[in-house]
């Protein structure tokens, strides 16, 4: 696991040296832990806890002792921020541990962290947060701690506390909890910005979260009818919209992992991504085609992270095989597909390249335009068309040799 | 318009991709050469084929529920 609240190199200010103090931010499952944590014993507990855990790494700080108060999203100070392993500003490019053999592939939020992503325009303002609880999973409440001693405050687990939940934005959309990274994010992106999430004012707009303000681990309400409509609009809209495609989403799926079990992680991956971004898809345009989108680079990401040399055919080199001309005397309507089951023409799909699978499971099966495809798949309309007529032949060469075989059809001898 | 030129955009004309002045050179020809319409014959078969034999999977019952359950905890 990185070690996220562990590094950071001390930093000299003035005529203080301060600590580079990491900053732990702990989730916990609302609904599981504030039970116990309500009681005033617990809670106590708890934050002594936290405080030892801190104290351990802590060093006087110049400003110690002085009330600082939360700033507004965004407005962190960065002279005062430590560094973490001396690489704030570069963080973004900054190579990691975690990256593993698969060079730009997302990295993979190990499991007992989550991250968060700040604003698209607060790019240094990312962290961590360590899961104190292993059974945070996605659709649970996380209460998301920001015990930091930045400002010289004692931890500050109860008036600094959010709501949130794996893949969802809190805050107006304006921070999304991760379960894991994107591409090209590194782990060393996801640094501490202390007083992203501290700010009352932040929270002025979400009953939900204010009035867990100042009774720290008060159970999170069920959110009542009169401020949910936004939730249930977005859920509506999305199931409206996203989920009816779940089919077409499913069926992509297949063709491009291979398996059932992929097949599934894929879609759900995807769908998460998809409502964690669902704010960004200009509603009642093209649905499919935004999720299929979000799919593949799924995909790639995940199929790079598991190979480093991912396909080194030049598809675009494949001379295709037209099948046409070989049929035409014997079986010019060619009757002898009808008698190649589904498996089978799904197995022939599955051995094309996958720049050629792609292209005409999306086509054929799924029925998209080339512009479409080309949206999809960021490629040119002709380079869509030129790798369709290569697949189909590429397609129908690999049905016709299984007929041939199968005694189907004649054929003409190889 | 060849039969050359006619397969080489055989697809494309079923797809419906073309502008309506190639679509209308190819269904000319289509109309007047055999050969490229037993072709044209073969690859609609082709494509309709296709479709009916990778179209009868959808997504799981369960995956539907498992996304349901991640997104919004059903």
């Amino acid at each position: 696991m990185a070690g996220i609240g562990t590094g950071g190199a001390p930093l000299t200010s003035g005529t203080a040296a301060r600590a580079a103090v990491d900053v732990q931010h702990r989730a916990f499952i609302a609904d599981q832990q504030t039970q116990q944590l309500d009681q005033t014993g617990a809670v106590e507990a708890t934050r002594g806890a936290v405080r030892r855990g801190l104290d351990r790494d802590r060093i006087a700080h110049p400003c110690d002792g002085q009330p600082v108060l939360p700033t507004q999203l965004g407005a962190e100070d960065g002279a005062r921020r430590a560094p973490r392993r001396g690489l704030a500003k570069h963080a973004r490019h900054a190579r990691h541990p975690f990256d593993g053999a698969a060079g730009g592939a997302a990295a993979r939020i190990g499991e007992d962290e989550i991250g968060i992503r700040p604003p698209a325009d607060q790019s240094q303002q990312g962290f961590h947060v360590r899961r104190l609880d292993s059974r945070v999973l996605a659709g649970k409440q996380l209460v998301l701690f920001q015990l930091h001693l930045d400002g010289g405050r004692e931890a500050q687990t109860l008036h600094e506390q959010l709501i949130g939940e794996l893949g969802k934005p809190i805050l107006d959309g304006g921070i999304q909890v991760l379960d894991r990274l994107e591409d090209g994010e590194r782990d060393d992106a996801v640094h501490h910005g202390a007083r992203n999430v501290a700010s009352p004012p932040l929270l002025r707009n979400s009953r939900h979260l204010t009035s867990l303000l100042g009774t720290a681990m008060t159970p999170p309400q069920s959110p009542s009818p009169d401020v949910s409509p936004p939730v249930d609009e977005k859920r509506a809209s999305f199931e409206r919209e996203a989920l009816a495609h779940l089919d077409v989403l499913y069926r992509v799926a297949l063709r491009l992992t291979g398996n059932p079990s992929d097949a599934d992680d894929l879609v759900q991956e995807t769908m998460l991504k998809a409502y964690r971004a669902w704010d960004q898809y200009e509603k009642g345009t093209n649905a499919k085609a935004w999720l299929l989108t979000i799919l593949r680079h799924a995909f790639i990401n995940e199929y790079r992270r598991r190979t480093r040399h991912p396909e080194t055919v030049d598809v675009d080199s494949i001379e295709p095989f037209a099948v046409f001309p070989e049929v035409q005397d014997e079986d010019p309507q060619g009757a002898f597909f009808d008698k190649i089951v589904d498996d089978q023409v799904l197995k022939a799909i599955d051995q094309l390249p996958v720049a050629f699978r792609e292209t005409l499971v999306l086509s054929d099966v799924e029925g998209m335009s080339y512009q479409e495809i080309a949206q999809i798949l960021q490629v040119p309309v002709g380079t869509v068309k030129s790798r369709l007529f290569r697949a189909r032949q590429l397609l129908q060469g690999k049905l016709y040799d299984y007929a041939v075989e199968m005694g189907y059809i004649k054929g003409s001898p190889a | 318009m060849n039969c050359r030129e006619c397969v080489e955009h055989l697809y494309e004309f079923l797809d419906r991709e073309l502008t309506p002045e190639l679509e209308r050179e190819i269904r000319e020809h289509l109309e007047d050469c055999p050969p490229c319409g037993e072709q044209y014959d073969f690859e609609e078969l082709f494509l309709k084929f296709l479709r009916a034999r990778c179209r009868t999977q959808g997504a799981p019952a369960e995956l539907k529920k498992r996304v349901l359950r991640e997104l919004f905890g059903d």
